[in-house]
């Protein structure tokens, strides 16, 4: 018997019973909003990095721990649906993916255009150029949003 | 014919409960037999999730059946109605 591939390995992890508590929808939707929480709070430190270098590094740290956390229990509590490859999902799996991809992308699209329509306020009304914090936030959010938004979908839907 | 939207699809009766509980399967073996998910078997039984043309087969040969016997467009006739000719009372 020829031993598993690495995507056998990952989708086996992710189906693991062990994270049978989290897939209840209420957990799920908990996570989504734990989630949320740390995004929000991501946003807070970087308002403050520059008058505060120490708790900002602080805080960043404390956040990455919990940010890797409550990722994995997502992941676990959506069995990976968002990220195994076709191969390793059966059709319904699929079809939930695929639906979650297309809701990710119209909320990935609304909030980059919120993004860009602030961005371009900044411009019209001449406002003194932010601060190297807050364009690192900029990128950095966005990109973080990227990563988990169709984890938070995929948990977020009722027939996960 | 504009195509269909999902919202519009009529809903799709199964047997699968009834054929899986009379051959002492668990949803784990079915889901095995025809290679999905076991929770897709529940999905399916609920008639929250429609099957594939493929899929549909693949369950019907599973209990060496034609698809007509095990998927319907409209309701199936309970077993005692079937069996004894009697109505369900409501």
């Amino acid at each position: 018997m020829s031993s598993p591939t690495r995507t056998q390995r990952r989708a086996a992890r992710l189906d693991d019973p062990r994270f049978e508590s989290t897939r209840t929808p209420r957990v799920r939707r908990r996570l989504v909003v734990a989630m949320c929480g740390l995004l929000v709070v991501e946003a807070g430190l970087f308002l403050i990095a520059e008058r505060a270098p120490v708790p900002f590094a602080v805080g960043m740290a404390v956040l990455l721990v919990a940010f890797t956390l409550c990722l994995g229990a997502l992941k676990g509590s959506t069995r990976g649906v968002e990220e195994l490859p076709a191969h390793a999902l059966d059709e319904r799996q699929w079809q939930l993916r695929g639906e979650a991809y297309a809701r990710a992308y119209r909320i990935g699209f609304a909030l980059l255009t919120l993004e860009l329509a602030a961005v371009a306020v900044w411009l019209v009304a001449d406002w003194p150029a932010p601060g190297t914090n807050i364009l690192l936030g900029a990128i950095l959010l966005p990109f973080h949003i990227g990563i988990v938004l169709p984890t938070l979908v995929t948990a977020w839907h009722r027939q996960v | 014919m504009p195509p269909r939207k999902r919202s519009e699809e009529p809903q799709l009766y199964n047997r699968l409960t009834l054929l899986r509980t009379e051959r002492g399967m668990s949803r784990q073996e079915l889901a095995d037999a025809v290679g999905v998910h076991y929770q897709t078997i529940g999905y399916l039984e609920r008639g929250e999730y429609s099957p594939s043309a493929t899929l549909a087969l693949r369950l019907a040969a599973v209990f060496g059946l034609p698809m007509e016997a095990v998927f319907s467009l409209t309701p199936f006739r309970t077993l005692s109605e079937q069996v004894y000719g009697t109505q369900e009372s409501s």
